[in-house]
């Protein structure tokens, strides 16, 4: 107690003490240093130290309010510095500063310690001028370059630091920046002494705002802060720091756009607190945004529904430590959260040093599984458009890792699982049903350094819909770049699960099942370039039980495999696809039925997508039935193996597809209401390579005509494209022609229906006329063998030649043939400029014939010839004539020129009442042999034909020792004129018969004598000669075709 | 007796053949007598020209070639096959005819009987005759 009394006697002692001395100093200043002496002092020395017009209304000592210090209150400064271009002459006016200095430490030790700042009321205005002259430079520059080095005091012990309702406006017309604070209130107490520092700040300011724009561009940014909070604590020992830092705002606002006007970045935060806390060498990072919005270049960044959310828009959660000495940073169990979406983050990053480039090992995963709809519900508008009439759903997770350095060539490489169960998806517009039940499980390896490999390897990725189930496995490579894709795809896909797929308006039904299993590597840029020559795929798609109808058309199959490899096996092509099925049906109504067993289809394609698609193809049937329309087609065998490219530019298909091809069927049945029976073909045999058709064998049967036929046809092309005529050498053999049905069967070829009916029209064509058009642009030769024919209702036999058609012209060229009456041979031509007008010109040979079997087979012989039928024996005839025909092949009478030849020896001459006649008016019994025949030993007749007369030349008849000379005209209309002169019999005289009027019932009468001398060349006239030599042009322009 | 009336009988049938021989004789003198005949000198530039007969046409050409074609059967001058190389010497008129297939000739004899601007008549080697009228183009 004695203690306490004596310590308590000794403090009042001292306290005593202590308060005489302030009360002397303080009377003392106070005689010394009057406010008023005071004020007078430091407005007179205040031009000393700044250069500006300043006026300091009271400045005065105090020690009650910053006792034990000693203070010095100044009022209601103001500064005066007028510049060009400033908003205000005043620079600031404070109405209140008060600085308290330790007395003490002043008084004993001549050094100046402040404790206290205090300043309230300030109203400042800073300006910088375009040539960067401040208008708060106020203070002189020494004069003397200050060489000493910068030196903190070894003691800061600022015990109050305070100011209060501080404004600030600043003007800088250098760069652009007119910023403001309002009320600005701030609180700080620090001290520093040797190696610690022990600070406290804490600062508010109602308003903040901040403007710039950049001279000569549209560049402008705007920041505005609303009750903005700060408050720092710390302290620091050594190298051991202890520090807080807390900031918060109600709003801040920043506006940015760029130099062309447009927005750059604009954002609006509300609510929001950092805090950062510090503790040796590890600390933690707070940051809380309650609302805000946040637009980039345009872009809202934060929808509606991001908006609307209940939750915090961005928190996070970063515990970290530092290793100063690695420069290494750590997080531990960081979060980072976005509205409901919590990322978890740990790993560490080292900063870059002399040795070592900055390394990073994060590691990054989401807290559980994540509900993809509403995770898709707050993905910025604009970026949400592929989402629109889509419905997704699932439970996505992710983890990924951040690995290496980052330097130039290296960055660090990303390792990322992605993981989705119960996945929904639904995209009627691309997809017209529901995907559910989707899961996947996908890693990525992301390595961007230069040269880097990344990939992905899809270790399962399956869906379902309805029956059906596809699931992918395989990896894709070289993602930064070309990327590789390696996938295995198997599906079980009921056929009713595609019919969604059929475009709508088709009507489509299917039944069966589909087995798919596709095996498939290629690259994007593969892909993108449709190079399937470099693809690789194996797979098949199996389909069983199917019944499809579409439309009217029924198919079924009860088995049908289907398989594809790329590249082909091959040469030059790129895949194989082969279907095989045993038994394909397919019908619609009574116009298609189709039926097919044993069916082996190969098919090698090559740009299967591209404009040049080209194709190889194999396909092999055991028997086929089709049926389309009133078209039947049968065979008991049917091979079909060829290759083809596609040509866009052209529209007709065989120069659209280019086929080449080999086929062959055999027991084959072709029926159509155009053939006039069943084509039958044993075998067809034929090779098409582009431009040529090389039918190596056909043995066909048309009604009663059978044939072989074989040779080439060109030009299928050219011909095509009305370039050029279609050439063909087709060899045709056959036991059995029927001439008149082939004629039928090809009138017209090459011209449509459309313009035959419009020729027959305009020509008036009867309409039970069918004439035979020669087919138009083809030049095909016919080389024939018939053994047997019937042509115009004739036999004809044994008929070899060529037959040729060109261009709307048939030319039969020398065909050879023999009839039962002679050795023929015969050129014809024939075309069709008009259905009725028809053109025809034969050039004919009968050698050795027979007279009657010629007037038998060829009737008109005996118009054109009637004294023929008095006739028997062999003869040879030559016959050439031309003239166009009627629809109805009814010779034009007006156009008809012919001539003919007929040279014979020992003829008989019939029992004729006329030939009798003529001889019993000459008395000539004698003509008849001892076997009652009259013979004629030798007979050359020149005859020619214009138009409905025929002339016969003179021509001399030796029979026996009577020599007659014959000639006269006759015409169509059976009126003759004809004259026969006896030249030579037993008796001495001449004699001549004119037979006039109708052959039937001709008048015989006896006539002049014409050519008594016409046999003499030494004396006939000039009649004769003439005569002789039109015989002689007449035969020898008829004999020189003869072979 | 028999044999009396048998050279009778053959002494009849010489004199009845005589008789008729001389009578054909008789008859023929007539006949084979030698009647000259006046034909004109046809001038070929007067036969120039397009010729008509009913529908029944003929060109002559200045250069020896010629046409005909009949419209009554629906046939034109482009159409016709009836082609010919015609000359003419005094009133005989020559056409060869040729076909297409140049295989054949055909040679018809006219003797033009008249000739005038507008009218043209021949007559065949049998005695019929044509007449045609010029064509105005």
């Amino acid at each position: 107690m004695k203690i306490k009394k004596g310590w308590k006697i000794t403090w009042i002692t001292l306290g005593s003490l202590l308060g005489l001395i302030v009360l002397v100093v303080g009377v003392a200043l106070y005689v010394v240093s009057t406010p008023k002496h005071l004020t007078k002092i430091v407005n007179s020395l205040a031009g000393d130290f700044i250069n500006c017009e300043a006026h300091f209304e009271n400045v005065d000592l105090t020690l009650l309010s910053t006792f034990p210090d000693v203070g010095l209150e100044v009022k209601n400064v103001v500064l005066v510095n007028k510049m060009e271009g400033a908003p205000y002459d005043t620079l600031a006016h404070i109405e209140n500063l008060t600085l308290g200095v330790d007395l003490k430490a002043y008084l004993f030790d001549d050094r100046v310690i402040v404790h206290q700042v205090l300043v309230d009321g300030v109203e400042a205005n800073l300006y910088v001028n375009a040539d960067g002259k401040a208008n708060f430079d106020i203070f002189p520059s020494s004069e003397e370059e200050d060489t000493s080095a910068a030196k903190l005091p070894e003691v800061i012990d600022l015990r109050e630091v305070s100011l209060n309702r501080v404004c600030l406006a600043y003007v800088d017309d250098l760069s652009g920046m007119n910023a403001r604070v309002d009320n600005l209130a701030m609180a700080l107490n620090g001290k520093m002494e040797d190696d610690k520092i022990d600070a406290d700040l804490s600062m508010g300011i109602p308003r903040v705002s901040l403007k710039m724009n950049t001279s000569g561009s549209g560049e402008r940014m705007l920041v505005s802060v609303k009750d903005l909070s700060v408050n720092m604590g710390g302290e620091k020992k050594g190298e051991a720091l202890n520090a807080s830092l807390l900031l918060g705002s109600e709003e801040i606002n920043f506006d940015m756009s760029d130099s062309l006007g447009q927005p750059a970045l604009k954002s609006k935060l509300d609510d929001l607190e950092m805090a950062l806390l510090w503790k040796e060498t590890s600390g933690e990072v707070d940051v809380d945004i309650r609302k805000g919005l946040l637009n980039v270049g345009g872009t809202e960044m934060v929808n509606n529904t991001l908006q609307a959310s209940p939750r915090k828009l961005l928190t996070a959660r970063l515990p970290f430590a530092v290793d100063q000495n690695d420069m290494r940073i750590t997080l531990e169990s960081s979060e980072l959260q976005l509205d409901e979406y919590k990322l978890l983050l740990e790993g560490m990053a080292q900063l870059a040093n002399e040795n070592t480039p900055l390394t990073v090992d994060m590691k990054v995963q989401t807290d559980g599984a994540w509900q993809l709809k509403p995770l898709l519900a707050i993905i910025p508008d604009s970026y949400a458009g592929f989402k629109k009439g889509m419905d997704v759903d699932g439970r996505v997770s992710l983890a990924a890792t951040a690995k290496g350095t980052l330097t130039d060539t290296t960055m660090p490489m990303v390792d990322a699982r992605v993981q989705m169960e119960g996945g929904r998806f639904s995209y009627p517009a691309a997809l017209p049903y529901t995907l559910y039940n989707i899961r996947g499980d996908v890693a990525a390896h992301v390595d961007m350094s230069r040269g880097g490999v990344s990939g992905a390897r899809i270790h399962r990725l399956s869906a379902q819909t309805q029956g059906s189930k596809v699931s992918v496995t395989g990896r894709a490579d070289n993602l930064m770049g070309d990327m590789k894709v390696d996938a295995h795809v198997i599906g079980a896909l009921p056929l009713e699960d595609l019919l969604p797929l059929v475009p709508e308006g088709m009507a489509v039904d299917a039944l069966g099942d589909a087995d798919l299993d596709v095996q498939a590597c290629f690259t994007m840029s593969q892909l993108k370039r449709q190079a399937f020559d470099q693809m690789k795929a194996t797979g098949s798609l199996k389909l069983a039980n199917v019944d499809v109808t579409l439309d009217s058309i029924h198919a079924s199959v009860p088995q049908f495999d289907l398989s594809l490899q790329l590249p082909s096996t091959w040469d030059n092509k790129v895949a194989d696809v082969t279907l095989k099925t045993q038994k394909l049906r397919m019908e619609s109504g009574n116009s298609i039925n189709a039926k097919l067993e044993y069916a082996d289809i190969n098919i090698g394609v090559n740009n299967l997508l591209k404009e040049t698609l080209q194709a190889a193809w194999g396909i092999s049937l055991g028997e086929a039935e089709a049926k389309m329309a009133e078209t039947q087609f049968s065979s008991g065998g049917l091979t079909c193996a060829g290759e083809m490219y596609l040509d866009t530019t052209e529209t007709h298909p065989l120069r659209r597809f280019n086929p080449r091809f080999h086929f062959f069927t055999n027991n084959a049945v072709l029926s159509n209401p155009d053939l006039p029976d069943a084509l039958r073909m044993a075998e067809f045999d034929v090779n098409y390579d582009e431009n040529i058709f090389d039918l190596k064998s056909a043995q066909l049967q048309l009604s009663h005509t059978d044939c072989e036929l074989y040779g080439t046809v060109e030009n299928f092309r050219e011909w095509l494209a009305d370039k050029a005529m279609l050439h063909g050498d087709l060899n045709f053999k056959s036991s059995y022609t029927d001439v008149d049905q082939l004629m039928n069967l090809f009138s017209g070829v090459g011209t449509d229906k459309d313009s035959l009916e419009a020729m027959r029209r305009e020509d008036t064509v009867p309409a039970d006329a069918n004439p035979f058009i020669v087919p138009k642009n083809v030049d095909i030769t016919f080389n024939t063998h018939i053994q047997r024919s019937v042509a115009f209702g004739n036999d004809l036999n044994d008929v070899a030649g060529s037959l040729t058609v060109k261009d709307g012209q048939a030319i039969l060229d020398q065909m050879g043939f023999v009839c039962k009456a002679a050795r023929m041979q015969l050129t014809a031509y024939y075309r069709s400029p008009r259905p009725n007008h028809l053109f025809t010109a034969i050039d004919f040979h009968l050698l050795d014939i027979e007279i009657d079997e010629l007037i038998n087979m060829i009737p008109t012989i005996d118009t054109l010839v009637p004294m023929l039928k008095a006739f028997n024996g062999n003869a040879n005839f030559h016959l050439a004539g031309e003239t166009y025909l009627n629809a109805r092949y009814q010779p034009k009478m007006s156009t008809l020129l012919g001539s003919a030849a007929i040279s014979g020896k020992n003829l008989v001459v019939m029992d004729n009442a006329s030939i009798s006649n003529i001889a019993k008016l000459i008395g000539m019994k004698s003509w008849k042999e001892k076997d009652d025949k009259i013979r004629i030993d030798s007979m050359d007749v020149e005859m020619t034909c214009f138009r409905k007369e025929i002339e016969v030349y003179p021509f001399l008849l030796n029979m026996g020792s009577y020599h007659f000379c014959v000639s006269g005209t006759h015409n169509l209309d059976n009126k003759c004129n004809y004259h026969i002169e006896l030249l030579k019999h037993p008796l001495l005289f001449k004699v001549g018969v004119d037979i006039k009027g109708s052959l039937d019932n001709p008048k015989i009468s006896l006539g002049s004598v014409r050519y008594s001398d016409f046999y003499k060349p030494e004396v006939k006239g000039a009649a004769g000669k003439k005569a002789l030599e039109l015989k002689a042009m007449i035969r020898e322009a008829l004999e020189k075709n003869v072979r | 007796m028999m044999g009396t009336t048998a050279a009778v009988t053959v002494c009849k049938g010489i004199l009845r053949k005589s008789l008729l021989l001389f009578s054909f004789l008789v008859f023929l003198i007539p006949l084979s007598g030698c009647e000259k005949e006046q034909h004109l000198n046809v001038n070929p530039a007067d036969l120039h020209g397009l010729w008509v007969r009913n529908q029944e046409y003929w060109r002559f050409l200045d250069n020896g070639t010629g046409v005909t074609w009949d419209e009554a059967e629906d046939v034109s001058e482009q159409e016709s096959n009836l082609r010919f190389e015609w000359t003419l010497s005094l009133d005989e008129l020559t056409c060869v005819f040729r076909g297409e297939m140049g295989n054949q000739a055909v040679p018809k004899l006219y003797i033009i009987r008249e000739i005038t601007p507008t009218r043209l008549r021949w007559e065949d080697y049998y005695g019929e005759e044509y007449t045609f009228s010029k064509v105005v183009e």
